[in-house]
């Protein structure tokens, strides 16, 4: 014999469509924010950035060691004329290696 | 009626059973993003997931992912992007190391907006996601995806005229003093000329550039460059950083401005670098305010016309800007020009001398590798040179030439019908610090003509767009086009036309590979050869020049020896091998006859020619990718420079492994056995029996092929090295040639290491 369902729920099936349609309005404000996805994680092994370690195998960043200069010079005629060198920076460290460690971890 | 009510009911019922089971299965259950759609995800405290994907339409050209709403706000959450294969990576480094593309600054405000004119460029399929949280609390992010066929977007520049980082002074933009309207510059305040001026340089910089991250220009004025009556500094300009080896990068250990790491990463430089600053703008510039006064150059002024240049004695003041923001952009030469410097270029190390001629701590950067030495006989790449030989083109007067293809054979190269046709870049003699390598060549030209270019080193004419330089800075990140729009899958090719011959693919870096074509001579008997060559718009070997398959010949007189190679070209061969990996090649005649190729994963054609025969062949992999094991130690392999000119070439799936072992004959003919086993294990001993084959010449009809036993290979493998028998990699071998002219290759207990390397 098959189940019929009727129009009038028992008080328990009312209860679960109760619960069914709170959960997809939730469900229609969870989207409107952004579907909710849970994922498959693992623990990080290490918790250190790789990015904190200067390794220029994995990347590295230095400043810049040089920029260029435009001078110009007023000439016998009277003109002027532009032209472009370029000059080294006056440091000797270019390290920036603080700029890639990140910041410390929230405790 | 009643039944109708009951079977609505019913569909009510079951229509919200239905609503439940669509939120759980939306809330419990990894899936692929959809296009335009923000998922909410939730990290457990420092953990990391690989669960995401999304399925990127065909003819995409854009892919943006954006990460927001964190909660906590002040988590630090990285996002990591590869195309085509899923991360297998359970750390950071390794998530970093796998992935194509990467945000990971202090933040989670990461962001990524890649474009067809990367590498990998985007495409349609299956892109993965990472995403790590280090905060020791968890965090949830939204993370927003979207792809589309726009092209890749004229280049956003801004220009900051208030940030005062770094002792930036700003004042000159706010300069009060009345100013006289000229050429559309209707400003009625010199501050508020110099900024109509500074963005006229930048929309018109911006006309021949394209990028997805805006390039930010840090405007100052400072008041303490060199200032007199009859000379001045102008203007000064650079990028603020330099970088090598980070995802988007093309070329592994070569230095890179930060406009152009940007532009290749598809983000802005913290979030390349790992970095906790956010505001490092892209470029610093810098302008004398004393030029405007009588202070600097007597009665000359900067000239703020926005429609046309200076004329007479005032300085343009929007050519100037360009042509130092283009230096900024990357038209830079690293290489030493200057007097004796020391830099501290790695941390805990020694300062690095620099003299003239010197790379920049030692490394390449992308601008100088487009650069040779020709002096009308041999073409010599500038960074191949020792650092006096650079010295001495960086003073040849025209011998230093840029021989990147889209500026060479670009019309405004107005040498490009003279000897090479390369670009003649400024080199005299003696060397002029700062002018010297970075500009077009201006003056003392052999052909009677100078270059009349926004990047020459002198400037009378006050030009206004960027010429040859727009070419130019293709070559080094600027390029609009797709980059190496081909996934070339590592390992063993055959045509099934040509079956027992084959190829071994392998990437030795970045897009530079090794092919090691495995084949038969005229007489049937078994013949190997060697190409290495670059992969260019899914072309390995575009040029196809002379020479670049060799076949080698050993010397037992000589080898092995560390200091001299015993291996040397078979002067009686000239050959030549190109392989197309576009998707265009299966189009081609070599692959529409021959054989019926349903089923392949990939066909590519390859050209090969060895004197006097050649042919197209249609290639496609051996062995679907699916089944190679991870991790795969799957590469070529050898035993370093004191046993060299030989090798094997390792291809493993599922749990076997197939070895191409490339060695010689008792008179230093190139042969090769093959063999396959089953039950590889990674640091146990496994042995292999080898055979050696024979077939058909290349141009022959196919016959069925012949094989007696060869010998034996016996490995163990560790893991994937670049450094020899650093894990305890070692072969043991012995084979026997049965051809005519016999002999015998042994070795015992030898280390070896990755030639190619290893596919993941």
């Amino acid at each position: 014999m098959n189940t019929v369902i009727t129009f009038s729920p028992t008080p328990a099936k009312r209860l679960f469509m109760v619960v069914g349609l709170s959960c997809f309005l939730l469900s229609t404000t969870a989207w409107a924010e952004g579907r909710r996805l849970a994922v498959k994680t693992v623990p990080l092994v290490s918790a250190q950035k790789a990015s904190a370690q200067p390794d220029i195998v994995n990347g590295y960043s230095l400043k810049a060691p040089k920029m260029t200069q435009s001078m110009a010079r007023v000439m016998a005629d009277g003109k002027v004329s532009r032209i472009c060198r370029d000059v080294g920076v006056a440091t000797k460290s270019l390290l920036v290696d603080d700029e890639r460690k990140g910041k410390e971890l929230l405790k | 009626m009643k039944g109708g009510k009951k079977a609505l009911t019913s569909s009510v019922f079951v229509a919200l059973i239905a609503g439940v089971m669509v939120i759980f299965t939306a809330t419990t259950q990894a899936a692929g993003i959809e296009n335009n759609e923000t998922v909410t995800i939730s990290l457990p405290a420092q953990s990391l997931t690989t669960d995401l994907w999304v399925d990127v339409s065909a003819g995409s050209k854009a892919l943006n992912l954006e990460m927001s709403n964190a909660s906590p706000t002040n988590v630090d959450v990285d996002l990591f992007v590869r195309y085509g294969q899923p991360f297998t990576g359970t750390t950071a480094a390794e998530l970093s190391n796998q992935a194509d593309y990467h945000s990971i600054a202090a933040d989670s405000a990461e962001w990524l907006h890649l474009t067809e004119a990367m590498a990998p460029p985007v495409k349609g399929g299956r892109w993965y996601i990472a995403l790590v949280n280090y905060a020791q609390v968890t965090a949830s992010v939204d993370l927003t995806v979207s792809h589309n066929a726009n092209p890749v977007p004229k280049a956003q520049i801004i220009f900051q005229f208030d940030n005062t980082a770094n002792g930036c002074k700003v004042d000159g933009w706010n300069d009060t003093t009345p100013f006289t309207p000229v050429a559309g510059n209707n400003a009625t305040t010199v501050g508020q000329a110099r900024r109509n001026a500074a963005m006229k340089a930048a929309e018109l910089l911006a006309e021949s550039l394209t990028s997805s991250v805006p390039i930010v220009i840090q405007g100052c004025w400072p008041d303490d460059l060199e200032t007199s009556q009859n000379s001045a500094v102008l203007a000064n300009a650079g990028p603020n950083r330099i970088g090598l080896n980070y995802p988007g990068l093309p070329l592994s250990g070569v230095w890179y401005g930060q406009p152009v790491m940007e532009r290749l990463a598809g983000t802005e430089y913290c979030r390349i670098v790992g970095g906790l600053d956010c505001n490092i703008p892209t470029i610093t510039a810098n302008f004398n305010p004393k030029i405007d006064t009588d202070e600097g150059l007597g009665s000359t002024r900067w000239y703020y016309g926005l429609d046309s240049a200076a004329a007479g004695r005032n300085v343009d003041f929007i050519s100037t800007a360009m042509h130092e923001i283009t230096h900024g952009l990357g038209f830079i030469s690293l290489v030493w020009v200057g007097d004796d410097k020391e830099f501290q270029c790695f941390s805990g190390q020694p300062a690095i001398m620099h003299t003239a001629g010197s790379k920049f701590c030692g490394l390449d950067d992308v601008f100088s590798l487009e650069l040779v030495d020709y002096n009308g006989g041999d073409i010599r790449p500038f960074m191949e040179l020792d650092d006096s030989q650079r010295l001495d083109a960086m003073q040849s007067g025209n011998e230093l030439q840029w021989a990147g293809e889209a500026a060479s054979q670009s019309e405004r190269n107005i040498f490009r019908e003279n000897n090479a046709g390369y670009v003649l870049m400024y080199a005299p003699n003696p060397l002029e610090p700062g002018s010297s390598v970075s500009h077009l060549f201006q003056s003392g030209n052999p052909y009677g003509t100078s270059y009349h270019e926004l990047m020459t080193p002198m400037q009378r004419d006050n030009l206004r767009e960027l010429g040859l330089a727009e070419y130019m800075l293709w070559s080094v990140g600027w390029n609009p086009q797709p980059l190496n729009n081909v996934t070339i899958q590592p390992g063993m090719w055959y045509d099934r036309a040509h079956d027992g011959h084959g190829m071994v693919i392998e990437p030795i870096r970045d897009n530079l590979y090794y092919v090691l074509f495995y084949t038969y001579d005229d007489e049937g008997n078994p013949e190997w050869m060697a190409s290495a060559a670059t992969v260019e718009n899914g072309v390995f070997n575009i040029t196809q020049g002379d020479g670049s398959l060799i076949r080698f010949l050993y010397d037992y007189d000589i080898g092995p020896n560390p200091d001299i190679q015993a291996h040397s070209p078979d002067p009686a061969v000239s050959a030549s091998l190109k392989i197309d990996f576009n998707a265009s090649a299966a189009n081609e005649s070599a692959c529409l006859e021959g054989a019926d190729r349903s089923g392949a994963s990939h066909l590519a054609v390859v050209s090969w020619q060895v004197n006097d025969s050649s042919g197209s062949w249609c290639l496609e992999p051996i062995i679907s990718i699916d089944r190679y094991p991870h991790p795969n130690l799957g590469a070529s392999w050898w035993a370093g420079r004191s046993d060299q000119g030989w090798g094997l070439s390792l291809v493993f799936f599922d749990s076997s492994i197939a070895v191409v072992l490339y060695y010689y004959d008792a008179s230093g003919q190139p042969r090769w056995a093959i063999g396959t086993q089953s039950d590889f294990v990674i640091g146990e001993e496994i042995t292999v029996p080898l055979k050696e084959k024979h077939g058909y010449a290349r141009t022959a009809t196919p016959v069925a092929l012949t094989e007696t036993d060869a010998g034996s290979i016996t490995l163990r493998l560790n893991s994937a090295t670049n450094t020899l028998g650093a894990d305890g990699e070692v072969v043991n071998l012995d084979v026997t040639y049965h051809g005519p002219e016999g002999g015998s290759w042994q070795r015992s207990g030898l280390p070896i290491t990755n030639l190619t390397k290893a596919a993941e």
